[in-house]
Formats: structure tokens, C-alpha cells, sequence
């Protein structure tokens, strides 16, 4: 072969400093044993050492292989950077890149046995352990090489490793910045946002020289600035999302035992497709972990269920989340057993601990635990402790997950091996394996320097600064995640609301997550309930209301208080857009979820009145965290009014017209049209109320005016739709009504019934204390029934009156009351007027859309919330496949 | 620099040259005024000089230019120079280069001036390479002398003087599954990297659950896998090994860098002792391995015990104590086989007065072996050409007569270089009773039918260049008769210096 078929490895070495040692580096590096050719190139950082100068003209005289580069001084990582451009410029040829620091020294196989590897793997780089000289110390890499561990807890390869030109052509430069202590660490994460990896090789090593003082060690003693430094120029590598793809891929946090087949899935996204054990491969693991953390992974939460069990839980969208309450419940309990049971119109998660000793009822439909639990098992000879757990009494401590939720009323097939059971036979083959005797000894004779690969997921809680950190990589295809967070989920107009703004954020291609925070319940909504990908509960730690701070004299919740706050930001890290709706415990973690990359807006319906008429709600809690939003949403313009007076920039401020939270087709719209205008005209009003039995809904008002009514003899039929607040009402309003012949029905949440009782009513009647824009008058226009209404709020926004329904004004009550049983009266006797009062609001219905109402928050989402950047893995020499998602564009936000 | 290791190329030896003779063509070490570039583009500079307008890069850096000298012809370069000067003082690194006026006889000084550079210069610069070669070895033997000298300073004071202590152990296993590896050491070698570090290390023990009764060696080599230097090797014929531990004690315990060991074992001779194997772990990087997948060896170690201590103390538990055979220190050892093309290509070099009326020489394709019959007179001779790599110190085969009713033989090995009349060195080897200086005889040795010999060569210094491999073979008695001899395994081991412990480097 002719020198010029042999591939061309280039080794790089800045100088600066080491004017005595250089030569001894070079001397090393043209003593390399190899097939490549070799060039090397000096890159003098403004050295004043005159030496330098000396030494390499006189070693340049006798090596035409050598290139001196001479510069002014630029730090480590610009005379770096000044190499690798003389190489792409003047030697377009070299495959790959040696870095050799000058007071270090290369073994004669070291550049040959590397470039081998870099070729065989064709990976981005090939590193090799540390072993030091002068000072003695070696240190152990890991047989795998992990982006995780390489992002969240050190570098763990030294600069001196073969890069393969890919990578520079690719246009990755070390960081030039001197604020940055770790410019070697900075590369690496450059290298693995460009989607190269790298791949140990423990078959040669380097000398690294090590003094009692270094460079290595200053940049430590500023470490803390020198991480954060990192942090902030790689955003994206260090989102949830990237480290749980990494996770998945490289330490899987759970291993799923499945009952039917045996394999052992291995996962923590559960959306992604797992890697499969078979139990030899387990065993292997489990032991090989026990001794040597660092090379050996076994996922640290064991799991056992049934293929069809899984299928399920995939099928509710709570998957993810019940994962995360596991995680949690295996700090409370030995083992947790989940019960799952079909309800049909909820959807819930509620946890149970019990002591040991507890006498089970009922079979788990899956059971989990921590890894730890069976190590401990196994050392301690308690097998027969763990193994009640498939027995009635069981002597671990343990938590039931009791999940709900409506799936096809078809049992799903149960599998003949119960979870239980083949947990614990997994467990005893593991125990009696032959390798259990030697498991203790490392057999790695380098000391570790990695965390362990099980305890991976620990340093990712530290990274996101939250616990359990949801499981959750990056969403499918690219599209952006949205996180919707609710107080409760029930059939309130403020839930409904912000569904209908997932609902068309999912449409414009946002994945969608509901978190209900500070309950463990919802109900099913069919007219919202495909808005979301995922649903999430989380209600311990989560106070609805509270602290002991003041902002203009209204609470708010601060950092310091007894808020749940590691399950809160672990959840809530990573996502690209999060909109808070009402959840008061969130804001205080807002500012820092924003500096991370995410988008953050918070939903306002209303400014509530406490008993004493002082102006009260969330709207202040969300002011005080002002900064910390990107956008606000309103359901009105004079709420967007009353923010901006509290100092709101008005181009922050989306007011979102409410539209109808239900649907009707227009054939069963021309039915219920059709139906009113065959009514008589001396038949009794319909007055319909809808809503909770409650003083700001006006209730006693409504009492009044319909005794009024009564003794005015008008005929009416009246039903009242909703339910009592006991807590605050000592009598019942429901007995009340039904004394003035008011039918009394229990609330409804179907959009279907709620139409057919609106296409019941000829008018809707809420005369409201306050309100925001209540969904309900939108709702009655749109199948036209009238609504007579207080002015309060912005009602007077969804009201024109006259035109499609009337409005009362005043807050005295004698005089309300004396209004509303007006305009009813005049209304039953004027059943031409009702008409057209029908037919305007059914005009304003149609032109009404939730589309259309948030439109420009939508296009405002489009604008300013861009995905976190999916990493590709690229293999050099492979074209990448394009992916429009590799951009790394992450917004500063801070 | 740049040698291979492959059987088919020389490696680097004392009679090649080291230095290149000549310095870099290319070296620009005058800096000249860009307005002087008339006068000296074409005269005797013109390839070692930089005007100041190419000097710097527009990123403000200099590449491959090394400004010993200034030379200036006209006033308006004397400026462009000066300015010159000045910014190489930003790069902090250059000092100033002294400015000589060569305004007059331009081409005499400048004549001057190449000489002086491209041949004083370029003789200095090619010595100081030698002593920075050197240099670079002085530091690290410093280095571990340092290190040994404290080590010693700290145990004579802590009369802590342990003959030997075991640092590492990893019991026999017996699987009644296990099939033996024996023959996986006569096929290749198994391979174990010591899980220890190297410093420190003054022995180790392997475990031979039974020994066999044939005839053979067992090869033990110990080298450190981060460089591929060897460290020691050990031969030892059957009957020496014991059916239990042996311990291969080192004269010298592993000093330098902390590297890993890696233990190879291989064997010649019909049915090898096998060494134990130890419990299955989870470690595959630290299971043994072999040239070919063996089930006995999966995810299993050998039954190791490694000590530090005293060089050449066995430990009392250990009677069976072996020393190493050779010191292999700073070299690298490969442990290769002839290629079957080559043993396939095999002529006939014989030297005898018969003409015999059948093929005495031929390759068996089946058997990978070469046959060899002798005849009644001369010597018969199948030579391999160029199959002996360059640092081969020993080598080894079998042979056999193939034939129940085959008469003896004698059989003998010749290297001869490649360049060598391979008919004449026969002759001569026939006529004399010893080859030529310049090749290497291993002796005659007797054959009989049916009972296989191991032939072994090892010679008192490497192969300094490619050789031929001739297989000779000679009648013992009158008759010859169904003298099938079969000449089969060969085996070559060759060492080859790592270069910075060379000294080799330093031969003018």
C-alpha cells in the first residue's frame, strides 16, 4: 500500500505552558505504531516561552509530518479550534483526530488501536480509560459509553480520544468562551447534540500527566459556575425529554416482567418500543450490577403484569403517570400492587399503604418494586418474606394503586401466571444463579469513576430538580408537548374552557397532557375527552389555596411552603408549552420552568368576590407571578382590561371569546328550532336554570323571583339543573325549589343531555353575584334558548340585550329579583318578542367558534413555542436521515 | 515509524535508515519585505523565504512558518519587516528575528544563508531529534526508578518484606459439563486479562486439573494489553506442569504504569494439559477467551491466583514454581501461523543422487500438512518461500509417519533467507553436517511410525529479515519404506521492539 492509500489520522496538539514537556509528547507521537499515515499539528496558544519557538523549528527541520500553528493566545479551546481548521483546510484527507495535550504522551499502539476501534464502530469518537503518571491515578470509563451519564454527572472522556473528521465536518468546534472551566466537557456535549456518540476502548490508553496542581483542578474549585455555564449553551440536551430518550436507550428505569412470555421488557418511556431481557440476560445483569455498577445496568424498579394488563394501562393515557405514582409509592411500601377497575365516566388514582401483616383482597393486576427491595431480599435470606407477596397475608410493607378509568366493557384476558408469582420466580432463579457466588468481587481492576448505571435515574431527579421525573421522552413526529393544568376536572365552565384550548392546540399538532393537580379524580367529559394524549393526577403536597404572603393583600403560594414541590417540577419539566389554569401551587415553579425552555401561559376566568364583596382569585396570584408568563388568557375583554391595569402588557394578554362547550349537529338544530316554533303560544314559559345551587350563582335570587312569579300568576314550568355546596349552605336550596314546583335534577355533564335540556328551556336564567363569561349562555344561545341574565362579569361581552337575550342590571337584590321576574313575565306574555330574542341569539351562535377565539393564541403558540430538538444518532461516514427536528433552536427565554 | 506487524513486510531493524538525511524541504525560516520578492523569488532562498505579506493568516495566526532570520534588500522591505517583527511580538511566542541588509551581492548572502540552514542547521536539528528520542526515554526511565526506589524506601522501612502475597484469587470450578480446553490451546490459545493491576504483580498460578502423558509444551505468555509489550514467557513441557497449582513466578515484579495483564496460553503436542476454569461472572471483558467459541468458556474465567511481592519467591502453599523461559520486556510478541496458500505452494528443493519415481514432496490439502519422504540417500527438502516474518525466535511443528508399517526417519527444520540458494544451503547442510551462518538447522530428530514428535526451534536472537521455511527429512536405516512422513502445525512466534524502549533508534 503506498502511503497515500493509508488513511490519514492527524494528531492535534495545543501548546501553551509546557515548553519543556512538548517534545516528549511529539517524541510519543511520531513513535506510533500504525498502518495510518500520521500528521501532526501544533497549535502554539501565544506561548511567551521562546523554547517553543526553539524546539519546534528545530523539530519541524527533520519532520516534514509536522505543522506548527502560531497564534496569539486564545485559551485551550481556540488553539484547539485553530487545529481542527487547519486540518479541514490544508489536509482534507485525515479521517479522524487525535488530541494529544502536551504534557501528555501517546503509547506506540495507542493512535493504531483507536482509530481501528473508530473504524469498527463507526461511532463519533473513541475514548479510553485515564491512567495518570507523576501523580498516580487511574480511573474506569465504563464498557459502555452513556449520554446520560456524560451530561448529569462528569465528563468521562478526556480529550485525549480519536474523533472522526465527521464530526468537525459536521461543524462541531470546542467553546472558545473563557468563563468556561470545562471546555473538554463542552465538546463532548457538542458532539452529542450534533448526534454522534461515542464507545470506550479499554484495549489501549494515553499518559496523562498529573501534577499537584492543574488546570483541572482550578476549573473544579468553580464548578458550580463552570455547570451552569454548561447548562445554558446546551438547553436542549439537557430537557426532560432528551435525558429520558437517553435513559431509555441506555439505563432503563423499569424492567417489566411479563407474565405470559417471561421476557423482560426494559423501558422508561413506555410509548417507546422497550428492549427485551431474556432471564439469562437479567441474571447476568442483576449480578454483574451488584459489583460493578458502572458497566453492568439492571433497571431499578422491577414490575410483573400480564401483556393484556399492559395493553390496557397504554390504552388509558395513564400510564406515564401511574408510573410516576409507583416510583413515589415504592418509598412508602416494600411492594405496590395495582387494581385496575372499568368505571365509565371517571377517570382516577387512588393509593392506599398498608402495614405488614396486611391481608390482601383481591389479586394485583400488576405489582412493583424496587430493585433494592430484592438485592436486600436476596443478601438478607429473606426470600420467604418476599414471597408472601403471592400469598394472602403479606409480610412487606404495601401500597395499593387502585386505577379507574372506562375501557370496553369486555374483561381483559387474565393470564394464567400471576404477576405475583412470576415476580418471585424470577427472583429465586436470580438468587440460586452460580453467579451469586462471586457476584461481590469487582473484577475491573481500574477504580470506578461512574455513578452507578442503576442509580442513573437519581442523578436525573437531581438534574431536572424534581422527583419522580416523568417518563416521558420526546413526543412522536416531532410535535410540541403541551401541558394543561387544572385544579380539578369536573363539568366546571373554567374546565371546559381550557379543555377547548387544548383541544385546538392538539388540532394545530401540540401533543397534549392534562395534569389535574391537587385531585385524584376526573370525570369524563365526551365532548373533551379525545382533547388529550395523556391524563395526569397528582394530589398529595398540591394545596389548592394558600400562604402566608400578601400581594396587594391576596394570598400566594411561595417556594418555601409545604408544597410537594420535587413531584411538581418533576412532572412538569420539559414540556414546550404549559398553561396553568387556576392551579395556584404552580406559579412559584413558573419562572424556573420558563428558564429552561418552556413557554408558559396561565388561563384567567374570573376575579371571585369573597363574602364581604372584596375582590379575591386567581387573576392576583397570576399577577404577582407576572414575569414568569410569556402569555395570559382571558375569557373577556374586560378581564384583559382589568390585567392590564395591574400592570399586564396588553400584547401578553389573549382575550379568548368563550364559544359553546357543546356541539349539535344542524340536523338536531333545525329539529329543536322546529320544535319551539311549534310551540303554543299560550303554553307555560320553560325557565331553566343550570349550575351549582350556590349565593354567587344567584340562587336566592332565583327562589324570590320565581315566588314572585307564582304570585303573579304566571304560568311557567321551571327546572333546575345542578347541585348543592353543603359546606356553605346550612338549608337546602334543592328542597326549596321543589316547594314552588321546581323540578330538581342532579347535575349533567354529556354534551348531548346538556343540549336536550337547553332545547327543553325557552330561557336560561343566571342571575349571577359575579361571573366571567359564562359558558352556559353561549351554550343556551346556540340552541336557542334566551338568556336573562345579571350584567356581571363579561356577560354583557356574550349578551347583546334585546338583540339575542337580556341583560339586568344593579346589584340590589329587591331590584334584581324585581327585574328578572320582569323580563320573565314580559316574556311569556310576549312570545314574539321570545322569538326574535331566540332567533338573535341563535344568530350569535353561529358565528361563535372556539376556533376562531383562539386563533391568535394559537398563531401567537406557532410563533413563539418551538419543540424541543430531537437528538439523532448519526453514524459518520451514514448520512444522517434529514430530520427537521434536528435544529437546535431553543428561544433565550431567561 | 509507521511499521506493521504483518508477516509480509519487514519491520523496522538497525539496517534501515532512522533519520531522514535531509532536512524539510519546505521550511520557511527567512522573513523577508513583500518588496524585496523581486530579488529573492528566484535566487537561493526563494524556498525557505516568507514575505511579509504571506505571514499571517487573516485570523491573525502563522502556519508552518518559523521565522529564525530576516533578510532585507530595499529600504521600503526594511520597513514592511519591521512592521513584521512587531506582530510576531503579538504572537508572544516568536522572538525577534535578528534583520541582516543584503543589499549588495544578494545572491552570495543569500547563498550563505541556505547553506548554513539547510545543512548546519539541518545537522544540528536531525541530533537534537536523537536526544529528544532519547530524552523522552530517560524521563520515563526516571520515572519508574523514582517509583521503584520509594517503593523499596517504604517497605525496607516498614520491614514489610511479604515474599509474596496473594492479591487476587478465583477458585476452580469444576462443571461436569466442562469438556476440557485443551484442545483450544493446540488449535490457537486461550486468552485471560488479569483483573489487577499490573504494578506490583510477581507471579501468578494456574490450575491443571490432569496432565496428560504425551509429549508437548505448554506456552505461557504475559504481556500488557495497552501497549502490546510483553512482560515474560514461559515454556514449559508437560511433565514439569503439576495436577494443581503452578505458580510462573516473574524475576522481576511489573513496574511503570498500572496497566492490564493479559495471560495467553498455548500448547503443542497431541493432548495438552488444560488449565482449570473458575465460576461463571458476569464480566465478559474478564472471561477467557479463545480463537474459537467454546461452550466450557462462556463467561468463565481461568482458575487464577495472582501475587505481588518478592520477584521469584514462590508462595510456601505452591511447590510447583516455574521461571519464565524468556524476558520479553519492551517487546511485543505475536504468536502466528503459516498460511495455507504459502504451505500450499511448497516445492521440492530436495538434494539427493536418486530420482525417485514418485511425488516425495507434496501439500495434503485435507490435513493441512506437508508431506516429506525421505529417500535411501540425500536429504529430501520442501521449502516454504517467505513465510518466516522478520523477529521470529522460535518455531515449532509436528511431525509424524503416517503408515503403520513406515521405516524411521530423521526430520529436521532449515530457515534460510529468502535470497538464499536454497539447493546449496541443502548441499551444504548434506555435505557439512551444519547450515551457513546466515541460516538457522534445528537438528535432525528421530520419527517412527504412528507415534507423533513436536520439533521445536528456538533460536538465540530474532530473525532479522523474511526466510524460507525448508522441511528436511533423511532415511535413518537402509529402507525407506512406507516412510509417509507428515510435517503438520507449525507454529511461529515472533518478537518485535516497541520503539520508545528501543535502542535501536539511537544506531546511526
Amino acid at each position: 500500500m503506498s502511503s497515500e492509500d493509508r488513511d490519514l489520522v492527524v494528531i492535534a496538539m495545543p501548546l501553551y505552558g509546557h515548553a519543556a514537556l512538548a517534545v516528549e509528547a511529539l517524541e510519543t507521537a511520531f513513535a506510533s505504531v500504525t498502518e495510518c499515515r500520521i500528521e501532526v499539528v501544533v497549535s502554539v496558544d501565544g506561548d511567551p516561552r521562546r523554547e517553543v519557538f526553539d524546539a519546534l523549528t528545530l523539530y519541524a527541520a527533520t519532520r516534514p509530518e509536522l505543522h506548527v500553528i502560531f497564534g496569539p493566545n486564545a485559551g485551550p479551546g481556540g488553539a484547539r479550534n485553530r487545529a481542527i481548521d487547519f486540518i479541514v483546510e490544508s489536509l482534507p484527507d485525515a479521517k479522524a483526530v487525535y488530541f494529544l495535550d502536551a504534557d501528555n504522551r501517546v503509547l506506540p499502539t495507542t493512535i493504531d488501536t483507536l482509530y481501528a476501534r473508530l473504524k469498527a464502530e463507526q461511532c463519533g469518537w473513541v475514548y479510553t480509560n485515564i491512567d495518570t503518571f507523576s501523580v498516580r491515578w487511574g480511573a474506569h470509563y465504563g464498557d459502555g459509553y452513556s449520554r446520560l451519564t456524560h451530561c448529569v454527572s462528569d465528563n468521562i472522556c478526556d480529550t485525549g480520544s480519536m474523533i472522526s473528521i465527521d464530526v468537525f465536518d459536521a461543524g462541531v468546534r470546542f467553546d472558545a468562551d473563557r468563563q468556561n472551566g470545562f471546555e473538554d466537557w463542552e465538546f463532548w456535549l457538542s458532539c452529542i447534540e450534533a448526534g454522534f456518540v461515542g464507545v470506550p476502548c479499554h484495549d489501549t490508553a494515553f499518559e496523562y500527566r498529573l501534577r499537584a496542581e492543574s488546570r483541572f483542578k482550578e476549573a473544579n474549585r468553580d464548578r458550580a459556575a463552570s455547570l451552569s455555564f454548561l447548562r445554558r449553551r446546551h438547553k436542549a440536551l439537557f430537557r426532560r425529554s432528551t435525558l429520558v430518550d437517553f435513559e431509555h436507550q441506555e439505563a432503563p428505569r423499569y424492567a417489566m416482567l411479563r407474565t405470559g412470555d417471561g421476557a423482560i421488557a426494559c423501558f422508561t418511556d413506555p410509548t417507546l418500543e422497550p428492549s427485551i431481557l431474556d432471564f439469562d440476560e437479567a441474571i447476568r445483569a442483576f449480578w454483574g450490577s451488584a459489583a460493578e455498577p458502572d458497566n453492568f445496568h439492571f433497571p431499578p424498579f422491577l414490575a410483573a403484569g400480564s401483556r393484556e394488563t399492559l395493553k390496557l394501562l397504554k390504552q388509558s393515557r395513564l400510564w406515564p403517570n401511574l408510573l410516576v405514582h409507583l416510583e413515589r409509592a415504592t418509598e412508602a411500601a416494600n411492594v405496590v400492587f395495582v387494581q385496575i377497575r372499568n368505571v365509565p365516566a371517571e377517570r382516577g388514582i387512588d393509593i392506599e399503604v398498608m402495614p405488614s401483616g396486611h391481608v390482601r383482597k383481591g389479586r394485583a393486576d400488576l405489582i412493583f418494586m424496587s430493585s433494592t427491595i430484592v438485592r436486600d431480599a436476596i443478601r438478607n435470606n429473606a426470600l420467604d418474606w418476599l414471597g408472601s407477596i403471592a400469598a394472602d397475608q403479606v409480610w412487606p410493607t404495601v401500597a395499593v394503586v387502585k386505577v379507574r378509568f372506562p375501557f370496553p366493557a369486555e374483561a381483559p384476558k387474565r393470564s394464567s401466571a400471576t404477576p405475583e408469582q412470576s415476580l418471585i420466580n424470577l427472583v429465586h432463579t436470580i438468587a440460586t444463579s452460580p453467579l451469586q457466588a462471586v457476584a461481590a468481587k469487582r473484577w475491573t481492576w481500574r477504580g470506578s469513576r461512574l455513578p452507578a448505571l442503576s442509580e442513573l435515574y437519581k442523578q436525573l431527579r437531581t438534574e431536572v430538580g424534581g422527583a419522580p421525573v416523568l417518563p416521558l421522552g420526546h413526543a412522536k413526529s416531532g410535535k410540541r408537548t403541551l401541558a394543561l393544568l387544572v385544579p380539578n376536572a369536573s363539568f366546571g365552565g373554567a374546565e371546559k374552557v381550557a379543555f377547548a384550548a387544548a383541544r385546538e392546540l392538539k388540532a394545530e399538532g401540540f401533543e397534549t397532557h392534562l395534569f389535574v393537580l391537587g385531585n385524584g379524580r376526573m370525570d369524563v367529559l365526551d365532548e373533551f375527552d379525545a382533547s388529550f394524549d395523556f391524563i395526569h393526577f397528582w394530589k398529595a403536597g398540591i394545596p389548592a389555596w394558600g400562604g402566608s404572603n400578601r400581594f396587594l393583600g391576596q394570598d400566594f403560594i411561595a417556594e418555601y411552603h409545604d408544597v410537594d414541590w420535587n413531584a411538581l417540577k418533576g412532572q412538569l419539566s420539559g414540556f414546550d408549552l404549559i398553561i396553568n389554569n387556576h392551579v395556584m401551587a404552580v406559579h412559584p415553579l413558573m419562572a424556573r420552568l420558563r428558564s429552561e425552555g418552556t413557554r408558559t401561559a396561565c388561563y384567567l376566568h374570573v376575579v371571585d368576590e369573597t363574602p364581604l364583596r372584596r375582590p379575591a382569585g386567581q387573576p392576583f396570584a397570576a399577577i404577582a407571578h407576572e414575569h414568569c408568563y410569556d402569555a395570559f388568557l382571558t375569557c373577556s375583554e374586560q378581564l384583559k382590561v382589568y390585567l392590564h391595569s395591574y400592570g399586564v402588557p396588553l400584547e401578553k394578554i389573549y382575550a379568548v371569546a368563550n364559544a359553546p362547550s357543546i356541539s349539535v349537529k344542524p340536523k338536531m338544530l333545525t329539529e329543536i328550532v322546529q320544535n319551539r316554533q311549534a310551540r303554543a303560544a299560550d303554553a307555560p314559559l320553560r325557565i331553566l336554570y343550570m349550575g351549582r345551587f350556590e349565593p354567587q350563582k344567584g340562587i336566592d335570587r332565583i327562589h324570590a323571583a320565581l315566588q314572585d312569579l307564582r304570585a303573579r300568576n304566571i304560568p311557567y314550568e321551571a327546572l333546575a339543573v345542578g347541585g348543592e355546596i353543603l359546606a356553605e349552605q346550612p338549608s337546602s336550596w334543592t328542597g326549596k325549589l321543589r316547594e314552588l314546583g321546581v323540578t330538581v335534577r342532579p347535575p349533567i355533564f354529556g354534551g348531548r343531555e346538556i343540549a336536550a335540556i337547553l332545547a327543553w328551556g325557552d330561557i336560561l336564567i343566571m342571575p349571577s353575584r359575579w361571573e366571567g363569561a359564562p359558558l352556559m349562555i353561549a351554550e343556551a344561545q346556540l340552541v336557542g334558548c334566551v338568556p336573562v341574565a345579571t350584567a356581571v362579569g363579561a356577560v354583557d361581552e356574550l349578551v347583546t340585550d334585546g338583540r339575542d337575550g337580556i341583560l339586568i342590571e344593579g346589584e340590589s337584590d329587591l331590584k334584581i329579583v324585581a327585574d328578572l321576574a320582569n323580563a320573565v313575565e314580559s316574556l311569556a306574555r310576549d312570545r314574539n318578542r321570545l322569538g326574535r330574542l331566540r332567533d338573535g341569539g341563535l344568530f350569535t351562535a353561529s358565528g361563535r367558534s372556539w376556533a376562531a377565539s383562539f386563533g391568535p393564541f394559537v398563531e401567537w403558540c406557532d410563533q413563539s413555542v418551538s419543540t424541543t430538538p430531537r437528538i439523532v444518532t448519526r453514524t459518520p461516514n451514514r448520512p444522517a436521515e434529514p430530520q427537521p427536528s434536528i435544529e437546535i433552536v431553543v428561544p433565550a427565554v431567561a | 515509524m509507521n511499521g506493521r506487524y504483518d508477516v509480509n513486510k519487514p519491520i523496522k531493524s538497525q539496517f534501515e535508515p532512522v533519520l531522514p538525511t535531509q532536512t524539510k524541504a519546505t521550511l520557511r525560516m527567512v522573513l523577508a519585505g513583500a518588496s524585496d520578492r523581486a530579488e529573492l523569488a528566484s535566487g537561493p532562498l526563494a524556498h525557505i523565504v516568507t514575505f511579509t505579506d504571506e505571514l499571517f493568516r487573516s485570523d491573525g495566526t502563522m502556519r508552518d512558518v518559523y521565522p529564525v532570520l530576516a533578510v532585507v534588500a530595499s529600504p521600503a522591505a526594511a520597513v514592511e519587516v519591521e512592521a513584521a517583527i512587531k506582530a510576531l511580538a503579538r504572537l508572544a511566542t516568536i522572538p525577534a528575528p535578528p534583520v541582516l541588509r543584503i543589499d549588495r551581492d544578494v545572491d552570495g548572502v543569500a547563498a550563505l544563508i541556505q547553506t548554513v540552514l539547510e545543512s548546519g542547521l539541518g545537522r544540528i536539528s536531525n541530533y537534537a531529534r536523537t536526544m529528544a528520542t532519547e530524552l523522552v526515554m530517560l524521563r520515563r526511565e526516571r520515572e519508574t526508578l523514582f517509583e521503584n526506589f520509594r517503593v523499596l524506601e517504604d517497605a525496607f522501612r516498614a520491614r514489610n518484606w511479604e515474599p509474596a502475597s496473594e492479591i487476587f484469587a478465583h477458585d476452580v470450578f469444576v462443571d461436569p459439563k466442562d469438556e476440557g480446553i485443551g484442545r483450544l490451546m493446540t488449535d490457537g490459545w486461550v486468552e485471560q486479562l488479569l483483573p489487577v493491576s499490573s504494578f506490583g504483580v510477581s507471579g501468578f498460578a494456574l490450575h491443571f486439573r490432569n496432565l496428560t502423558r504425551g509429549g508437548g509444551e505448554v506456552v505461557v505468555t504475559l504481556d500488557y494489553v495497552e501497549n502490546g509489550e510483553g512482560v515474560a514467557e514461559w515454556v514449559v513441557p508437560f511433565s514439569d506442569l503439576a495436577a494443581d497449582w503452578n505458580f510462573f513466578s516473574l524475576p522481576k515484579a511489573c513496574d511503570g504504569s498500572p496497566r492490564t495483564l493479559r495471560l495467553r496460553i498455548s500448547a503443542n503436542g497431541s493432548e495438552p494439559p488444560a488449565p482449570s476454569l473458575g465460576h461463571p461472572i458476569a464480566s465478559h471483558r474478564y472471561a477467557a477467551r479463545a480463537r474459537s467459541p467454546h461452550g466450557d468458556l462462556d463467561h468463565r474465567p481461568l482458575a487464577i491466583k495472582i501475587y505481588s511481592g518478592i520477584p521469584g519467591v514462590r508462595p510456601t502453599a505452591l511447590p510447583n514454581s516455574i521461571a519464565p523461559s524468556s524476558l520479553i520486556s519492551g517487546r511485543r510478541i505475536e504468536d502466528y501461523r503459516l498460511p495455507l496458500e504459502a504451505l500450499r505452494a511448497v516445492a521440492d528443493v530436495s538434494v539427493s543422487p536418486i530420482v525417485p519415481d514418485f511425488q516425495t514432496i507434496r501439500f495434503l490439502e485435507h490435513e493441512d500438512a506437508i508431506v516429506c519422504h525421505p529417500l535411501p540417500a540425500g536429504i529430501s527438502a520442501g521449502a516454504v518461500a517467505n513465510v518466516v516474518a522478520p523477529g521470529t525466535v522460535r518455531f515449532s511443528a509436528r511431525a509424524v509417519i503416517d503408515h503403520a508399517e513406515g521405516k524411521p526417519a530423521l526430520v529436521g527444520f532449515l530457515l534460510a533467507p529468502s535470497a538464499a540458494n536454497l539447493r546449496s544451503e541443502i548441499a551444504i547442510l548434506e555435505r557439512e553436517g551444519t547450515a551457513r551462518r546466515s541460516a538457522y538447522f534445528s537438528g535432525w530428530r528421530d520419527v517412527a511410525a504412528g507415534e507423533p514428535v513436536s520439533i521445536n526451534i528456538m533460536l538465540d536472537s530474532p530473525t532479522q529479515r523474511t526466510m524460507n521455511l525448508v522441511v528436511l527429512s533423511r532415511a535413518k536405516g537402509d529402507s525407506v519404506d512406507f516412510c509417509w512422513l507428515k510435517v503438520f502445525d507449525f507454529r511461529m512466534v515472533r518478537h518485535f521492539d516497541v520503539e520508545p524502549r528501543g535502542e535501536a533508534l539511537h544506531v546511526q
